[in-house]
């Protein structure tokens, strides 16, 4: 799968932090040696700064990620210079799947100690810690992360395992309904998270976090790796509550765990082993529907969200409802340059006019779909299994040998169907481009 | 549009005989004539030389006036409906091009076979045809691979059953359950009620609750078979085949029923200790 880069040139931006020699503080070298990769690394980069830190030992990663937190709280809460934090870390996941328990290692963050944690430019000693430059620190750590998540794939590829206790990040991995195994969250998107955490003065209305949210959500949605989706879309509601966006990759997201692939992959695990906390179909599909009311809620003409609530209206049985919603997002979508949704729109129509036994309107939304994309299956089988169940022999026969006549080489006949939980986010690299283009701004400032 | 391939296709087969369906309403399952396909086993084995009179059929209980049609007079349509999604390659996908060949081997020069692979996209690699070379050639041509539809496969072998005059058998194997169709799985199944194809499933390896497969089978009195692994698979569709050809192929004229919707239909051997296996029904105006 094509790898979406972060393609940002801020290589000429000044990197004062990495450049200063500050004294080590004890406890906290790793961290440190952290900061000074974070100022270096070029963004969208697989450079040398982000290979480092993805050789790391995971536990060194757990263990920098937990200081990091403990960090962006008392920045978060505003603290000021002499304040500490006292903490003891504890153990958590391994990305190979193992517990490490680390209850003997009390710890202890200072403000004072922040200019040198963080590397941060300015004299010492700082009279006030400088804020603009620690946003732009997380930032840059934020997207130095990012790079590792998506440029190195092994960063994110981990041994599969089997564990009896209920791991507290997970996510399944499923490849054609089956069960592949399990895959800890790699941390890289929880330093990402905890980073962009620290930004000042608020990240609620930093519209860099804004964009990083929306980006790496579809990204990850893309890549249908729906465990760690989970994580960055709690997170990121939780920050921007009337983001519409959000709110539809949330929808769609429950939407997937609801469709059969899923649902079959659940069915395949054996007793004894963990189950992801996917719910049943009915549940999963309520979920849906409320993310996407939710979402029309900030947004009405928001027409793929309206697409996504006819469809799960029409599972959960509700058809008439859901042509209506249906027939509201075809209204929406006229004119629209992406046939896809016109596509979903209209096949998704048609089945709920033929559960209704409207025959004729459900045959014309077929037909209609067929026009938009011919070589695509989906329509064929609709129309053919529509004529069969209406006792028209004759044309659902007809329907079979346009089936038949479907070109042979699977890139000729594309059928959006087979993407569909993934069509709202083929603008990932739009998304890309706009978050590059804030970066490039607010790393310069 | 490739028109050209459209029509290459099409003189193979669809068009062949769409006379031929209704011109002899008496294969047909309208509500003048059922006609039902029976397995009678006694110790698992197919049991042979029963005559008309052996049998009782009931339509919605009520008892009916069977007879018994010549099945070795009338031409067998055998659809075979493979798995091709990427979680078969390799071996497994050559086990079951063997196993297709073996069957065709099976097969004598009045019957006809079709070929339909299904990845994510499903594919009629064969129209219903007597000539089996041409199903041997599409048995060969790469697998498309992706996901698995098996309900829009499956499908698409039912109608390709139906197409033609004649006794229809549907043979599918997956290794998987369903993850990419479009159509739904009662959807398939009712059509499967209205069309007189016996559907028999043969799956691969650990996968539980083949619901959609046991439906669909139970609904045309077919049956649904495990195997440990496609190197399985040709001695089972050669032992399924043999066994088709041991069905009785009953009908009767509906008497004393309503003409329209579902009708359940009851098969008994005047015998004990006999297991008979039938289609559960039929839906009448179809």
């Amino acid at each position: 799968m094509k790898t979406v880069a972060l393609a940002v040139a801020i290589a000429m931006l000044p990197i004062a932090g990495a450049q200063r020699e500050v004294p080590p503080i004890r406890g906290f070298e790793r961290f440190q040696e952290w900061s000074r990769l974070v100022w270096t690394h070029t963004p969208g980069q697989l450079d040398d700064a982000a290979r480092a830190v993805a050789a790391w030992p995971p536990a060194d990663l757990l263990e920098l990620r937990t200081d990091l937190g403990v960090a962006v709280k008392l920045i978060a809460s505003g603290a000021k210079r002499g304040a500490v934090a006292h903490y003891t870390d504890e153990g958590d996941w391994l990305p190979s799947g193992q517990w490490v328990n680390r209850t003997a290692r009390p710890r202890a963050i200072r403000v004072d100690d922040f200019p040198d944690l963080f590397l941060l430019p300015g004299p010492r000693p700082m009279r006030e810690l400088d804020v603009a430059e620690l946003t732009r620190f997380m930032k840059r750590a934020a997207l130095l992360h990012t790079d590792i998540a998506m440029l190195v794939p092994a960063a994110n590829e981990v041994p599969v395992v089997r564990r009896t206790a209920e791991p507290t990040l997970s996510a399944l991995r499923i490849v054609d309904g089956e069960d592949k195994g399990w895959q800890p969250n790699p941390v890289h998107w929880d330093f990402g998270r905890t980073a962009l955490d620290g930004v000042r003065p608020n990240p609620a209305n930093d519209h860099f976090v804004s964009a990083w949210y929306q980006a790496t959500s579809a990204y990850l949605g893309f890549r249908r790796e729906f465990g760690f989706l989970a994580l960055q879309l709690e997170r990121g509601r939780a920050i921007f509550t009337k983001d519409a966006s959000l709110l539809l990759y949330s929808g769609i997201m429950h939407e997937t765990y609801a469709a059969p692939g899923v649902q079959t992959a659940l069915q395949s695990l054996s007793g004894g082993i963990f189950r992801p906390s996917v719910k049943a179909t009915a549940d999963e599909l309520k979920l849906a529907e409320g993310f996407f009311r939710r979402a029309l809620d900030l947004d009405p003409n928001m027409a793929i969200a309206r697409l996504h609530l006819g469809r799960v209206v029409g599972l959960q049985g509700r058809h008439k409802e859901a042509a209506g919603e249906l027939r509201t997002a075809l209204s929406s979508l006229i004119g629209a340059t992406d046939a896809r949704q016109r596509y979903f729109a209209e096949l998704f129509l048609g089945a709920e006019e033929q559960a209704q036994s409207r025959t004729s309107e459900a045959a014309a939304a077929f037909q209609r779909a067929r026009l938009l994309f011919p070589n695509a299956q989906s329509p064929h089988l609709a129309i053919s299994q529509l004529a069969w169940q209406a006792a028209d022999r004759t044309a659902a026969q007809a329907a079979l040998q346009a089936l038949a006549g479907l070109p042979a080489a699977l890139e000729d006949r594309e059928d959006p169907w087979w993407t569909y939980e993934v069509s709202a986010v083929l603008d990932r690299e739009v998304l890309f481009n706009k978050l590059l283009a804030i970066a490039a701004e607010d790393l310069r400032k | 549009m490739r028109v050209a391939a459209s029509a290459a296709v099409l003189a193979l087969g669809f068009v062949t005989h769409p006379v031929a369906v209704s011109q002899q309403p008496v294969f047909s399952s309208r509500a003048e004539i059922v006609r039902v396909d029976v397995l009678v086993l006694k110790d698992g084995k197919p049991m042979r030389d029963l005559g008309a009179a052996d049998f009782e059929i009931r339509d919605n209980g009520v008892l009916q006036q069977v007879e018994l049609l010549s099945a070795e007079e009338m031409p067998l349509n055998v659809v075979l409906a493979l798995d091709h999604s990427d979680s078969l390659t390799g071996t497994g996908l050559r086990d079951l091009q063997n196993a297709g060949r073996a069957l065709l081997d099976g097969l004598t020069d009045r019957d006809g076979a079709a070929l339909v692979t299904f990845g994510s996209a499903v594919t009629a690699a064969s129209s219903l045809t007597r000539d089996r070379e041409a199903v041997r050639s599409a048995l060969v041509r790469p697998a498309s691979g992706g996901l698995t539809a098996l309900i829009d496969g499956c499908f698409a072998g039912l109608m390709l059953g139906a197409s033609e005059v004649g006794r229809s058998l549907l043979l599918v194997f997956s290794d998987g359950l369903d993850t990419s169709s479009f159509l739904t799985a009662d959807a398939v199944v009712g059509s499967a009620q209205r069309a007189d194809v016996v559907t028999y499933g043969v799956v691969a390896g650990d996968k539980p609750r083949q619901s959609f497969l046991r439906n669909l089978t139970k609904a045309t009195g077919g049956d649904l078979i495990e195997v440990g692994g496609t190197k399985d698979v040709g001695a089972t569709f050669l032992r399924l085949l043999n066994e088709y050809r041991q069905r009785y192929l009953l009908s009767y004229t509906p008497a004393g029923v309503s003409r329209n919707g579902w009708h359940r239909i009851d098969v008994r051997v005047k015998q004990r200790n006999v297991t008979v296996r039938a289609r559960p029904g039929y839906l009448a105006g179809s």
